[in-house]
C-alpha cells in the first residue's frame, strides 16, 4: 500500500528510520546506474562527470531533500512522489552547475572559509540558488564552511597555523619553515608529524565535548 | 527561524549518517535496481527478498540494525 508523501515525511520528521529509507529507496531508483532508468544519472552522464562526482551529487540530493523535510516548511506543499521526482532533478541540474562552478576554483575554497559571516542568531549570511516555485537549496560547502568555522576556533594558534599550511598543500618542509617563521618550534618532519597527531587528538576531543549529539539519538532509539 | 542552529546541524550530521549506512544496506539487498516509474510510484518493499516490515509496510531497517542483522 502506498503511503501519501507527506506522511512518510511527517516519519522522517520524527526521527523514523525505516521511512528514511523508504524515500532513500525511492531517489535512489533515479540515480540508478543505468541511464535509461537514472533520470538523475542521466544528466550527470550527459554532462560526463566522473562516478565519483555523480555520487557526491546523489548524496548531496537526498540530503538537501532531508534538510529541507526536516528544517523547513518547502516540501509541504508536495502531493506525490512525482513532484519529489521532479524537485530532485532540478536540484541535480544546480548541483552539476555548481560543481563546474566550484571546479574552477578548486584548492581556494579553504582559504576564503574564514570570510563567511554569521549573524547574531548564528545563521550563515550565504548564498541561496533560487529554483522555480520558491524552493531554494542550501549550499552545502558553505554549511560545512560554518561548522569548520566553529571548530577551527576550538584549536590552538600553533594547530590552526599547521592546518591552514597543510590546506593550502604546501609541502612538509615549507609548513616546517613557515611555522617555525611564525614562532612555533617544529624542528624536523617527525615532530610535524608528532604535531599533527596531537592537533587531530585533541581537536576530536573537543568536538565530542562541545556538541551534543544525545537528544537526536534518543529520538532515534525511541521510534 | 534558526535553521542551522547547533541541534540541526546535529541533527542533519546523524541523518548523513544514517544515510551512509542505508546507502550500503541499499547495495547489498539490490534495492537500487528497480526499472520504471511504477516501481517509483508503487515501491514499499521488495517481495522476493523476505525483508521484515513494520506497520507502515515499509522496510524494518530499525528492526535489521537491533538485531545485528546491518
Amino acid at each position: 500500500m502506498e503511503k501519501n508523501i507527506q506522511e512518510v515525511f511527517s516519519l522522517i520528521r520524527d526521527g523514523d528510520k525505516n521511512a528514511a529509507l523508504q524515500l532513500h529507496v525511492k531517489l535512489r531508483i533515479l540515480m540508478h546506474k543505468d541511464a535509461n532508468i537514472g533520470e538523475v544519472s542521466r544528466m550527470c552522464y550527459h554532462y560526463c562527470l566522473n562516478d565519483d562526482a555523480r555520487e557526491e551529487i546523489n548524496s548531496k540530493i537526498i540530503m538537501i531533500i532531508i534538510e529541507n523535510i526536516l528544517l523547513t516548511d518547502k516540501l509541504n506543499q508536495m502531493k506525490n512522489w512525482t513532484e519529489l521526482k521532479w524537485y530532485s532533478k532540478r536540484i541535480a541540474k544546480i548541483l552539476i552547475d555548481e560543481y563546474f562552478r566550484k571546479k574552477t576554483k578548486e584548492g581556494e575554497i579553504f582559504e576564503s572559509f574564514d570570510s563567511y559571516e554569521f549573524n547574531d542568531d548564528g545563521e550563515m549570511i550565504s548564498q541561496q540558488f533560487e529554483v522555480e516555485g520558491n524552493i531554494d537549496i542550501v549550499d552545502y560547502e558553505l554549511e560545512y564552511a560554518k561548522l569548520f568555522k566553529e571548530v577551527f576556533v576550538l584549536m590552538p594558534q600553533k594547530c590552526r597555523d599547521l592546518f591552514k599550511f597543510v590546506l593550502k598543500g604546501l609541502k612538509s618542509d615549507e609548513v616546517i619553515k613557515k611555522l617555525n617563521n611564525l614562532g612555533h618550534t617544529v624542528q624536523n618532519r617527525r615532530s610535524l608529524a608528532t604535531t599533527k597527531d596531537t592537533c587531530k587528538r585533541n581537536l576530536k576531543r573537543k568536538v565530542r565535548e562541545h556538541n551534543n549529539y544525545s537528544e537526536w539519538e534518543d529520538i532515534f532509539n525511541n521510534n | 527561524m534558526e535553521k542551522y542552529n547547533k541541534d540541526n546541524i546535529s541533527k542533519l550530521l546523524l541523518f548523513n549518517e544514517l544515510i551512509d549506512k542505508q546507502k550500503q544496506f541499499i547495495e547489498k539487498y539490490k534495492l537500487n535496481e528497480f526499472t520504471n516509474d511504477l516501481d517509483f510510484d508503487n515501491f514499499v518493499s521488495n517481495e522476493e527478498n523476505n525483508l521484515p516490515l513494520d506497520k507502515n509496510g515499509f522496510i524494518d531497517f530499525k528492526k535489521m540494525e537491533e538485531d545485528g542483522e546491518i
